[in-house]
């Protein structure tokens, strides 16, 4: 297919991106997922290298659009006040469009980082990897030991016993690592012997990040007592040059990180480059996570285009390998080129989009979207992954609702991945799975 | 409840306010919210878990699996069709089965590769096994990982002894048993072994890839000749049956001996057992030889047949020189038709065997005696050699005895069969039957193999050039009438050795004879220099490469041993070289004794040793082959070192086909340093010495 026709299908992809990030918990790979098995039983609609540069415009605009959901659409109850990030903090001060605004800006810069890096990933990267493969397994082992130990005690020192207090001060640690070990649990339970068909194990994971992510941010809309204050749409953002580039310069660096290690997510990334740089100040993590977003999600899929390199990571080169293998030099061109079109593409639309967002938290009450989001999340996780993949789900949501409710961190849920890949590749994985009787 | 009862405060989630201590009721719905998460996580990770510890793998066939199946825990079975694949550095095993759908690669890591080592559980060819794993399924790809080894099931079936004519593809990956002949043994790549064996009915490759003997042990050494029985499964490569064992155990040397052709009288074999194997035995009529063999003709008083040997093979026969007319031989090889006349074509020398040799009596007459009109006739002479004058196709002798003297003509083929032919030079006392011819006028003796020529007694080394060698004593001649004696020429020195002092550009073009001690030796890519010196000066003696790997004691060329030459003088820049023709002209006068070497520890050896001489003793552990040689890895525990043999040099080294992975060697060579890679360079073959 002629690059030119490979770039209109990204295009198409980042406007149909524009169709449901601003679902709230509506994950990409959820849509993909659909889109991909719609796409196998119907080969004559669209060619595979058109579906690969469609998921990468799909992927490209949900990087960006996805902001919108999570600044608008997901405001805090009174009682997270203190731990709310500060996108939703930018909402309650009714400046949700400028939060929203930098964001985007951050995620703009992330992905011209990838365009300026891109030259460079075939020679750099290969040699990365091979230094870096034998010594994956402790660099993970590492990152969870500091995701554990990097939380902070919450408790409010003012019980009348030291074990009261010492148990104020544990409650949210205790929490965040319980949520860390039984969502590896979850994760070592569903990669060795996964309940959802067969004919859809490629969507193995979606049932449970689902549960894990989407569904307790939702109930919490649900639960929520907040009223979005009336929003205003700013004509300027409150950032200077260097600001933006401090923020995105440690987004990027987080995104590259997470979208190179397995395993590691956008957030993951962002987090440790968060605390590398020593960011304080709201608008540089609101830049650095737009940043870490954007690398992460379409620098990650990039990898799998990189000629001699092939990486699979994320779950949508993991989907598409199936399907697609780009080996030559001109489709990762076109694909870079898809990726910044997509990408410029995608920001006018957030612009655009976050206005409409403006208008609809005035008018229609976000628990309501919530709700409508609600059985749509659990419509799709039957009609994609059955019954099965609904009880995965369920499970999944008691574990994710522990950080919500016990103000830990969410981030502890991705112990679903990082236990069962950092357990196989230190060659315990089916060790501990024949403990559990799995195999 | 958000604001503290008491101050009045804004307390949030807190159970107790932050500003003034006092307890505060929690709201329901969080408490509640909480039981139920807790509730959702614990009872839907146990529900999780029975579900999936209860549900048995659904068994697919290979053609179903789909890309959509990625990361699916699945049950197959199938045939392996592959012999497993084994990666010591990663732990690994790899192979394929085939379930009549289609095919897959199953693999195995570490702990699971190891525990199915441990139980006996690596497949073998034409196994069924029953396999469990996670399926990785890419565009057009897709394998299997084994996550427990005690879900892999193996059913072996039983052997069936077949003889090889019988294998065909109806047979592919079964079990079996054949019984044969070793008839070559090779290693097309490093890491593959084939053994060619035969038995009456067919030949077949056994194949035995290093996985198998990482895997299982190392089979028993076997060499061409030895009879085996192998047991294993029937494999195919591209169109080609081949067989490979279950395991080392499963090849077996036999102390029996197995047929490997049926025994004919030669008029019942006809055109209908062409490319069949057939064994005769008979009486040699004819002794033909040609450009590239020798043909003889065998009867057995049933009829009478051609066997062909191929140069190679002519050569290489047990007792050769008994391969004459009279001599009774027994020959195995394959029928073959050439312009309408079968032909019996043994593949190795060992197919033919001298069952009884004709007694060869020489009644030598007097040269003198020979005339032109004896063209046509055999006769046998016997003299002296007084000149040796090798040309395109052959060499030419000039014998002389008391009478006269004529030409003994040997074309090439015939000199190399010659017994002591390295002893045929000026000065040797000869005897020789053949046909008589003239060339340009001049008689010429031209026997027909190299039997019909033995070496009577060699000249003795003396340092000073001496005239005719005394003759040893002679077999009792008969004298032949001698009608028209030809007149013998005034007589000169047949060994007249020149002083290399005095040889100069002026002699460029002739030919000459030198004796001196080897004072240099190296290696270049069409042969070998050695530098020579007599104390007057010195010479390179250029061995031609062909020379040098038909030249019979060629360990004893070394510096220090002293040699007589004869060859032809030629200048290449600028430096006087003399050139033998044959290994016949060239002859060790006393060899030097064994040098002592010293080894060195390869971990010793740094870039400080470049172009200095060591020797090295050690392990090959690769083997790689490129344009200009081999490269060989040697491991003597404390370092490794590349053991770097140009092709030339290569071809020389004694036992070089025992230079393979695993074998021990000794190395004498120059030091030098390539990429940062220490190599020690051999200047000769004889500097590779393969331990035992």
């Amino acid at each position: 297919m002629h690059p030119l026709q490979l770039i209109g299908y990204a295009l198409v992809g980042t406007l149909l991106s524009a169709a449901v990030a601003w679902i709230p918990a509506l994950h990409v790979y959820n849509v993909a997922g659909l889109l991909i098995l719609a796409a196998l039983r119907w080969p004559e609609v669209i060619p595979t290298d058109g579906l690969t540069m469609l998921m990468l415009g799909l992927v490209t605009g949900y990087a960006t659009l996805n902001t919108i959901p999570s600044v608008f659409l997901a405001a805090p109850d009174e009682s997270a006040i203190f731990i709310v990030l500060p996108g939703q903090k930018y909402l309650m001060q009714r400046r949700g469009y400028e939060a929203t605004v930098l964001t985007g800006l951050g995620g703009l810069g992330g992905m011209a980082c990838l365009l300026a890096l891109a030259p460079f990933a075939g020679h750099v990267l290969p040699v990365l990897r091979r230094i870096l493969q034998p010594h994956l397994h402790w660099i993970l082992a590492l990152i969870m030991v500091y995701m554990l130990l990097s939380e902070w005690p919450k408790g409010t020192d003012r019980a009348p016993t030291p074990w009261g207090r010492l148990w104020d001060g544990w409650r949210s640690l205790l929490a965040g690592i319980i949520t860390f070990l039984l969502s590896g649990l979850l994760g070592v339970i569903i990669m060795y012997r996964s309940v959802v068909p067969l004919e859809v194990a490629f969507q193995n994971l979606m049932p449970a990040f689902a549960g894990l992510f989407a569904i307790p941010w939702v109930l919490t809309n649900l639960l929520s007592q907040a009223q979005v204050p009336p929003q205003h749409v700013a004509r300027s953002v409150d950032a200077s040059p260097a600001l933006v580039a401090r923020g995105v310069g440690a987004g990027v660096l987080g995104g590259l990180f997470a979208a190179f290690f397995p395993v590691v997510t956008g957030g993951i990334g962002g987090f440790l480059a968060g605390q590398a740089t020593a960011q304080r100040d709201d608008r540089l993590f609101l830049l650095s996570q737009g940043a870490s977003k954007a690398v992460y999600y379409v620098g990650g899929l990039l990898l799998w285009f990189v000629p001699g390199l092939h990486l699979t990571r994320g779950g949508m080169a993991s989907m598409l390998s199936g399907l697609y293998t780009p080996y030559t030099p001109q489709t990762y061109w076109t694909a870079v080129g898809a990726m910044a079109l997509s990408g410029a593409l995608a920001f006018f639309l957030l612009l655009a989009l976050a206005r409409g967002a403006v208008a609809l938290v005035e008018r229609v009450d976000y628990r309501w979207i919530s709700a409508v989001t609600l059985v749509l999340l659990v419509v799709l996780i039957v009609t994609l992954t059955g019954w099965g993949g609904l009880l995965v789900a369920t499970a999944a949501t008691g574990i994710g609702l522990l950080p919500v409710l016990w103000h830990s961190r969410r981030m502890n849920c991705m112990g679903v991945l990082l236990v069962p890949i950092t357990l196989n590749m230190a060659g315990l994985g089916p060790v501990i799975a024949r403990w559990l009787g799995l195999l | 409840m958000t604001e503290c009862p008491s101050c009045g405060r804004f307390v949030g989630p807190m159970g107790a306010c932050p500003h003034c201590g006092a307890k505060i009721q929690r709201r329901m719905s969080l408490r509640a919210t909480k039981i139920v998460a807790i509730i959702l996580a614990l009872g839907g990770l146990l529900a999780l878990w029975m579900a999936a510890t209860h549900a048995e793998p659904p068994t697919l066939s290979i053609a179903e699996i789909t890309s959509t199946m990625n990361w699916a825990y699945v049950r197959v079975q199938g045939t392996v069709t592959r012999y497993p694949d084994y990666d010591t550095e990663t732990d690994s095993l790899k192979f394929w089965i085939w379930d009549g759908s289609g095919d897959l690669l199953v693999t195995a890591y570490r702990s699971e590769a190891q525990s199915l080592r441990e139980s006996g559980l690596i497949p073998a060819i034409g196994d069924q096994v029953t396999v469990e794993g996670t399926l990785r399924v890419k565009e057009d790809f897709a394998y299997l990982t084994i996550n427990a080894p005690q879900r892999v099931h193996l059913q072996r079936t039983s052997h069936v002894e077949v003889s090889i004519g019988q294998l065909g593809l109806e047979h592919l990956y079964d079990k079996v048993t054949v019984r044969g002949m070793v008839r070559e043994v090779r290693q097309p790549y490093t890491g593959l072994t084939l053994l060619e064996v035969r038995d009456d009915s067919g030949a077949v490759d056994v194949t035995i890839p290093d996985d198998l003997v990482v895997l299982t042990g190392e089979p028993p050494e076997v060499r061409p000749g030895d009879y085996i029985q192998v047991q294993g499964a029937v494999s195919l490569y591209e169109d080609a049956i081949q067989l490979v064992p279950d395991k080392a155990e499963s090849l077996v040397l036999l102390n029996e001996a197995v047929p490997i052709a049926q025994t004919r009288t030669i008029g019942s074999i006809n055109a209908g057992d062409v490319g069949q194997m057939v064994g005769i035995e008979g009486r040699i009529a004819e002794v033909r030889p040609f450009s590239a063999g020798v043909k003889y003709t065998v009867e057995d008083g049933s009829g009478q047949i051609t066997v062909l040997l191929w140069q190679d093979v002519d050569r290489a026969v047990a007792g050769r020189e008994a391969l004459i007319v009279g001599s009774e031989i027994a020959v195995q090889g394959l029928v073959s038709e050439y312009q309408g006349e079968l032909e019996i074509i043994p593949e190795l020398p060992l197919d033919v065997q001298i069952v009884r040799a004709r007694e060869l009596t020489y009644t030598p007459m007097d040269i003198g005696a020979i005339t032109p009109e004896d063209v046509g006739a055999r006769v046998s002479i016997q003299g002296q050699v007084t000149q040796v004058t090798p040309f395109s196709a052959g060499v030419k002798y000039t014998v002389r005895d008391e009478t006269g003297e004529i030409i003994l003509l040997l074309w090439e083929d015939v000199a190399q069969s010659v017994a002591r032919r390295e002893d045929l030079v000026v000065g040797t006392e000869v005897a020789a039957r053949g046909k008589v011819s003239e060339y340009h006028g001049e008689l010429e003796v031209i026997p027909a193999a190299g039997a019909d020529v033995t070496v009577l007694a060699v000249p003795t080394a003396t340092p000073t050039p001496s005239p005719m060698p005394t003759p040893s004593p002679q077999p009792t001649a008969t004298p032949m009438p001698s009608p028209t004696p030809t007149p013998l020429s005034t007589p000169t020195p047949a060994v007249e050795v020149t002083a290399i002092g005095e040889i100069g550009p002026d002699k460029v073009g002739q030919r000459l004879i030198i004796e001196g001690e080897i004072t240099q030796a190296a290696s270049f890519s069409q042969g070998v220099k050695f530098t020579v010196s007599d104390g007057t000066g010195q010479i390179v003696l250029l061995l031609w490469q062909d020379v040098y790997l038909d030249f019979p004691d060629r360990a004893d060329l070394r510096v220090g041993t002293r040699v007589r030459a004869c060859g032809t003088v030629d200048e290449y820049e600028g430096e006087l070289e003399i050139i033998p023709a044959t290994p016949a002209e060239v002859i060790v006068l006393s060899a030097a004794p064994a040098p002592t070497v010293s080894i060195t520890s390869i971990g010793q050896i740094s870039a400080a040793d470049v172009g200095q001489q060591r020797a090295v003793e050690g392990t090959v552990v690769a083997a790689t082959s490129f344009s200009a040689g081999m490269k060989f890895t040697l491991d003597d525990g404390t370092g490794q070192i590349t053991l770097l043999l140009w092709s030339n040099v290569y071809e020389t080294v004694p036992d070089r086909e025992r230079l393979v992975e695993g074998a021990r060697v000794r190395v004498s060579g120059e030091i030098d340093e390539y990429r940062g890679e220490m190599e020690i360079i051999p200047a000769l073959g004889i500097d590779v010495v393969v331990l035992p």
